[in-house]
């Protein structure tokens, strides 16, 4: 075992041919540095900034519903309007649901997760058929109008499981419909 | 709305003010909280990127100082990074100016894959850049993956301020080393401290070269 300290601090290229070589590093990180080396570190966050942070958090929970299901009945008109193309459509969908389910996820609202990774799911399937695709957005979107308007916060009990179990069998149906 | 800091200082003196965090994260709306969290936290030099591509960019260009990743990064328009044929052998190069190669194809790339990359490729910027990766509370895999992807720490959603703070207070009191192997680049992994039985030696590491890396400055 053989130890190098190289205080310069550029690493050599040097290439190792036995794959059972394992190198260890000490990186020296700034972020100790510029925080303050002999600084406590139970003083770095305060009480009174835990709490700000918590109340930001507490504060996006308040909004969540309220800006969620606006923003689901604009994706249900859109996905709903008689001339639509949608693979124009999907990009929306798609980040709309994405910002939903990451801000759900940070809340524990487990419904709204799942049935937003059903929609991103469907969103990314290799499925041709558009129409079939539609279709289960269209159902999804329904789904989640559903969560967010009862302010779902949890899986939605024994109706949210059963909801999740549909949907999942229901997507499997479509596609096998498709395929055949 | 939080009012903008113009420092933040703690009761002991020091300042987050020097410190770049950038938060990766394809949902723009809790990228837009996080932010605001570790904004009331103190830090406030936070940058947002909606992508591991864009992560990759910016940690080059904003000299970032921690990275805290979500779990999935499903927006993704542009390869992130080359993917080397010799990933397992090279050691990563701090302090290169290389730039990312472009390939033709797209894939998905999930918060585990981005770390990999960030860690394995010749061409990542820094690969021993702290990474606090946010996970759902799903499944024991994905927790495996997170950590065998050579993140820092974990942060299960959902989580409160104090979590986060808990995590960052970690990687500054308990850093941990670095280590490359044939398979796995990144912090040590082994976080209980077992003790070795008497008259033996440590064989999982054939070699440890104690270098310190001073990571370039502005």
């Amino acid at each position: 075992m053989s130890i190098v300290v190289n205080l310069e601090g550029s690493l050599s290229s040097e290439k190792v041919d036995d794959p059972g070589h394992t190198t260890a590093y000490e990186a020296n990180f700034k972020l100790k540095k510029a925080i303050g080396e002999n600084i406590p570190l139970d003083t770095i966050f305060t009480p009174e900034k835990i709490a700000a942070g918590d109340k930001a958090i507490s504060d996006s929970r308040n909004q969540f519903f309220i800006v969620a299901t606006a923003e689901i009945e604009k994706l249900l008109t859109l996905v709903n309007s008689e001339s639509i193309d949608i693979n124009k459509v999907l990009p929306e969908v798609a980040r709309i649901t994405a910002s939903l389910k990451g801000e759900g996820e940070i809340h524990g609202f487990l419904l709204i997760q799942k049935i937003c990774s059903h929609l991103l799911d469907t969103c990314q399937d290799q499925d041709d058929n558009s129409a079939t695709k539609l279709g289960l957005i269209r159902d999804l979107l329904q789904a989640m109008h559903f969560a967010v308007k009862h302010e779902v916060k949890d899986d939605g009990g024994d109706t949210g499981r059963a909801l999740l179990a549909d949907m999942s069998h229901y997507r499997e149906q479509k596609k096998t419909k498709t395929r055949s | 709305m939080p009012k903008e800091p113009n420092s933040r200082k703690t009761a002991g003196g020091t300042s987050l003010d020097k410190v770049n965090l950038m938060v990766v994260d394809g949902s723009a709306k809790s990228g837009e909280l996080i932010k605001s969290i570790l904004v009331e936290l103190g830090f406030n030099n936070v940058f947002i990127a909606s992508d591991g591509y864009q992560g990759v960019k910016m940690i080059r260009e904003k000299h970032i100082d921690l990275v805290f990743t979500d779990w999935e990064l499903f927006v993704l328009k542009k390869p992130l990074l080359a993917a080397d044929p010799a990933e397992s052998s090279d050691v990563p190069k701090a302090d290169a100016e290389i730039k990312p190669e472009i390939k033709p194809e797209i894939k998905p790339l999930n918060g585990a894959l981005f770390v990999k990359r960030l860690r394995g490729s010749t061409s990542s910027p820094n690969p021993f850049i702290p990474v606090i990766m946010l996970l759902p509370k799903v499944n024991d895999n994905d927790i495996a993956e997170a950590r065998d992807a050579g993140v820092n720490e974990i942060v299960l959603k959902p989580f409160c301020a104090g979590d986060l703070c808990q995590k960052v207070i970690s990687i500054i009191d308990k850093p941990r080393i670095f280590v490359t192997s044939g398979t796995y680049k990144g912090p040590c992994r082994r976080l209980a401290a077992t003790p070795l039985p008497k008259e033996s030696s440590e064989r999982r590491i054939r070699e440890i070269r104690l270098i310190r890396i001073d990571e370039h400055r502005r």
